[in-house]
């Protein structure tokens, strides 16, 4: 029985001294502003709505289980540790109300003076990690619905296992081609054509590997395409240029030789 | 309400703990949320810029510097280096005649030749290192790519020897020759 007198009061006093303001919804209750929700006007309405319709505290759990005789000890017992009792019924106030956190005694005009804490705040709460955005967020977007399977490619060697051979050929062909003109002091035209050539497709397949990593189309369909078009342009111009370059001039081999004694 | 009241509240409970001391009933959760119904499509657009938000996964920074992933990491670099190189001066070399430079191999090497011993040396060892090991790191990729030299040991050892060779040969051809 003093117990639970005690915690009406304790109740009941604390809303006097906070004029009915003990409770609200967290401040920092996330809501994304997007939805055009307004976090004070509603926690205002919280307010209200909590105090008018929760139950007034109720002694904690234990106590209900007891027998009558146990009760009655427990309450004699309670009346003689009455001031200590006070204060943990206190705390077991805060308990009962556990999904609602205590208003912060700040003045409204304090409270509005703070800075309102950012989604990036609230999600790095959460998190153990420091939050580094090194580069921003890519697009989030999915196309159809959340359901829908990821789709699978049709299984094609000339993008798989052929292109992947390829690659290969390309780059354990440039071994030789690299190693001969250390050796022989520079290429033949014939073979500092074939070196540039397979520079040509070695770069653009390392470019294009580049862009696929780093531009996911699924991501950023634009920018993937501009990029790949741009390499595509900028391949076929190298050719050129390396053609005019071999048949105008000495050959690369010849002119990093030739520099490189300079 | 009186203490009176309460103690019969109570005594009533402790006398029926089975049919009231479910505290279901009165410890009703309340979820304090406002919300607002929204089409399908404007939901998806919330959803979407709302993912925005979400915490990136960590970033290369928190992982510890290793041969293994620098390697790698270098590999891509140099070749872009490379590659990026041999690209800008195929189209300086194509735009030359019409912005009236001189990029024939004549003036490239009396360019050169003019320069001081320290700047040549220099250059020379800039272009060296990432030619030199972006070619043994490759030879390294092959080698795996025939399925040898996989354990982490390995890959370990070649990453740290394909340093160690590559800025052996770029001092040689560097400062030497």
């Amino acid at each position: 029985m003093e117990v639970s007198s005690n915690l009406l009061g304790a109740w009941q006093k604390a809303r006097d001294c906070t004029g009915g303001r003990l409770y609200r919804a967290p401040s920092d209750w996330s809501a994304p502003k997007d939805l055009g929700y307004n976090r004070d006007e509603a926690s205002q309405t919280i307010d209200r709505r909590v105090l008018d319709d929760l139950p007034p505290p109720t002694p904690p759990n234990h106590l209900h289980s007891l027998s009558t005789l146990q009760f009655s000890f427990v309450a004699a017992m309670a009346s003689v540790m009455r001031p200590s009792l006070l204060r943990q019924s206190q705390a077991a106030q805060q308990r009962v109300f556990s999904t609602i956190t205590r208003q912060t005694t700040l003045r409204p005009s304090i409270a509005a003076a703070l800075p309102k804490p950012t989604t990036a705040s609230r999600v790095a709460a959460f998190h153990a990690t420091q939050r580094k955005a090194i580069l921003p967020a890519l697009p989030q977007k999915i196309k159809g619905t959340l359901n829908e399977p990821t789709a699978v490619p049709d299984p094609a060697p000339a993008h798989g296992s052929y292109h992947w051979s390829f690659e290969r050929v390309v780059s354990a062909g440039l071994i030789p081609l690299t190693i001969a003109p250390f050796a022989a002091g520079s290429l033949n035209p014939v073979m500092d054509s074939v070196l540039c050539a397979l520079l040509v497709v070695h770069s653009h397949i390392g470019f294009e590997a580049c862009i696929i990593d780093y531009f996911p189309r699924r991501r950023v369909p634009n920018l993937y395409n501009a990029s790949m078009w741009a390499l595509r342009i900028g391949t076929v111009t190298l050719g050129i240029a390396l053609y005019s370059f071999e048949t105008n001039d000495v050959g690369i081999t010849e002119l990093v030789s030739k520099l490189w004694s300079a | 309400m009186s203490s009176m009241r309460v103690f019969q509240l109570g005594l009533r409970r402790a006398a029926a703990p089975a049919f009231r001391g479910n505290f279901a009933g009165r410890m009703v959760q309340r979820r304090l949320a406002n919300s607002q119904s929204a089409s399908q499509s404007s939901a998806e657009e919330i959803l979407v810029k709302q993912r925005v938000n979400r915490p990136v996964s960590p970033h290369l920074t928190i992982y510890r510097p290793q041969i293994t992933w620098y390697g790698s990491m270098f590999n891509r670099l140099t070749g872009i280096i490379l590659s990026g190189g041999l690209y800008v001066f195929g189209f300086a070399y194509l735009a030359a005649p019409t912005l009236g430079w001189h990029l024939e191999s004549q003036s490239l090497i009396a360019t050169v030749a003019g320069w001081s011993a320290f700047t040549k040396a220099s250059a020379k060892f800039a272009v060296a290192m990432p030619f030199f090991y972006h070619s043994l790191n490759g030879v390294r990729h092959l080698v795996w790519d025939m399925g040898r030299a996989m354990t982490n040991k390995a890959v370990m050892q070649t990453g740290w020897g394909v340093v160690g060779a590559s800025v052996a040969a770029s001092i040689y051809y560097g400062f030497f020759v």
